[in-house]
């Protein structure tokens, strides 16, 4: 049921991107996503990045609309619907979150919650620079190891989250890996999970217009990100051609990643 | 022993249900799963000359009992889209290809880019949220007669012709459609509609005016339903608001051979096919149906 929600605070996380805070009293899971209808600019799904309350999502300025959210176009209020969409459950005791760029903003919830349940967690955040890194704060308070990589070297280890995984995927013994993040990188993550025989839950992006199973905007193989959706296990993903590989545009184009 | 096949006119389907134009009709896959559900057939999203993003979100209004939306025709354009339909052509899925354009000209031509690979070609002259399309031209007769003629002198394969419920009489436009050779009339498409937030103090969607479809707009497509069976002799499809096999009962006695199912979908998912089909079944068995065929039109006194 779509409802209006007054804006508490607008947080920049960076020069290109902000968390709007608002009260919503619906319970959210990690990784769940609302559409968020900001008047008049556009409706947009985001992940929830703040829990409880005070909820929270972040938004980056990538296409026409979120640009002008991000630049200050945001007004009073907000509409939202959902929360929608499948959830992150912890699959074992010790557990690698991977995350590229904003897409750690689908996973902090993830992390916090697995954390508090006392599950030994691993974090490794990427971003192109340090600019570009958001929540390193939160994550690190949350995660038993914590990397951080750049790929100009400017803060943490130089380089991409891809490397340093694989790198410990085969040091240690995860249970499961959770990740989020540009979909080139979440494919090669996909791709070495399955050849370790690690269980894996990717958050996947797709245009969405109607987030009801209406439109057929956000196919994603036989599924649907929307109802199917955002999260993808290994499995899946597996018979999923389009996976790493071809997303549509809004006319329903193919467009290769 | 009952037989769920029914005729279209020429056309034979393996059951009576197929999916409405404009939902989950834009993609390979998703047209593939509708039909291995269960449908008779499968209506692509409406497609034009050239590739549409469509409306800015918001796109849809979902409540109890209706839905309205306002996609604005978003589509890849014909020479793209052409490949799905070859796919699901070349596995022997029935894919009837809804086209919409702003003149005669331009839906024969996407009408003969199309049917190599389709059943049939439904015409959107209903659309009731896009300007110079749909309704805007299907709500009079004499475009609809001239359209009809100009594709059907264009194209081998049946030619639906999808009615607006948005005028005041949905005969006067069936007859202009009979008149200029199509093989079936569909009624209804959504009826035109608006929601506005109070708190935001604007309408919700983007387009302002949408389509309006769910549950709530049945009684409306059997009214029409009902009024076209009397008013023209080409078979009538009936499409709005069925989500159960007493509905589509509803749609056949007041006229329908055969219907199209959509906004269900998104509420009931895909096996809504399946469940229907056993459950008509059922029914026909209790009613001493042996074909859908026996149920057309029998709510008329001279049914």
């Amino acid at each position: 049921m779509r409802r209006v929600t007054v804006i508490e605070t607008v947080e920049r996380e960076n020069n290109n991107t902000i968390t709007v805070r608002f009260r919503d009293d619906l319970c959210v899971m990690p990784g769940q996503f609302y559409m968020v209808w900001f008047p008049p600019i556009n409706e947009i799904p985001l992940s929830v990045s703040y829990n409880g309350k005070l909820k929270g999502v972040t938004v980056k300025g990538i296409g026409k609309s979120t640009k002008k959210i991000v630049e200050g176009a945001v007004g009073d209020v907000i509409s939202l619907d959902g929360p929608y969409g499948n959830y992150f459950k912890p699959y074992g005791n010790k557990i690698l979150a991977i995350a590229g760029g904003v897409g750690i903003a689908s996973i902090i919830l993830a992390i916090e919650s697995f954390h508090s349940m006392g599950l030994d967690i691993t974090t490794i955040i990427g971003a192109k620079k340090y600019d570009e890194l958001i929540f390193m704060e939160r994550a690190n308070i949350s995660s038993d190891t914590f990397i951080v990589t750049t790929d100009d070297g400017s803060y943490g280890e130089k380089g991409f989250t891809v490397n340093i995984a694989e790198k410990l995927i085969a040091e240690k013994k995860f249970d499961s890996i959770i990740t989020c993040g540009p979909e080139i990188m979440m494919k090669k993550i996909v791709d070495i999970s399955l050849k370790s025989n690690i269980k894996v839950y990717a958050s996947i992006e797709r245009i969405m217009k109607c987030a009801i199973g209406i439109c057929d905007s956000c196919v994603f193989g036989a599924y649907h990100i929307c109802m199917d959706g955002p999260i993808f296990t290994g499995e899946q993903l597996k018979d999923i051609p389009d996976f790493g590989k071809w997303k549509h545009g809004f006319s329903g184009e193919k467009i290769k990643l | 022993m009952i037989k769920l096949s029914v005729e279209v006119a020429s056309l034979t389907l393996r059951n009576p249900l197929m999916l409405a134009s404009g939902v989950l009709d834009e993609s390979y896959e998703s047209m593939k799963k509708i039909w291995n559900s269960g449908a008779g057939a499968v209506i692509t999203k409406s497609i034009g000359k050239t590739a549409r993003a469509g409306y800015p979100n918001p796109v849809v209004v979902n409540e109890d009992g209706y839905l309205i939306n306002a996609m604005g025709l978003p589509n890849p354009g014909i020479d793209d889209f052409i490949n799905i339909i070859e796919k699901l052509n070349n596995e022997k899925i029935k894919v009837i290809t809804s086209i919409f354009a702003e003149n005669g000209d331009d839906f024969s031509y996407l009408a003969k880019k199309a049917e190599q690979y389709s059943t049939a070609i439904e015409l959107n002259l209903s659309c009731p949220h896009a300007k110079g399309l749909g309704a805007e031209i299907g709500s009079n007769a004499d475009n609809v007669y001239d359209i009809v003629k100009s594709v059907k002198s264009s194209v081998k394969i049946p030619v639906w012709a999808k009615l607006t419920p948005n005028i005041a009489d949905v005969s006067e436009i069936g007859i202009a459609a009979e008149e200029g050779g199509a093989d079936a009339v569909v009624a209804i498409n959504t009826v035109r509609a608006m929601a506005i937030d109070i708190k935001i103090k604007k309408p919700v969607l983007s387009n302002r005016y949408g389509g309006m479809s769910g549950k709530a707009i049945k009684p409306v497509g059997i009214a029409a339903v009902y009024k076209l069976y009397e008013s023209v002799k080409i078979p009538v499809i009936g499409v709005g608001g069925i989500e159960s096999f007493e509905d589509v009962v509803e749609y056949m006695m007041a006229g329908a051979c055969s219907v199209e199912i959509g906004t269900a979908i998104a509420r009931f998912g895909v096996n809504l096919f399946n469940k229907i089909l056993t459950e008509l079944q059922i029914y026909m068995k209790e009613n001493e149906y042996d074909s859908p065929r026996e149920m057309v039109g029998v709510a008329h006194i001279n049914g």
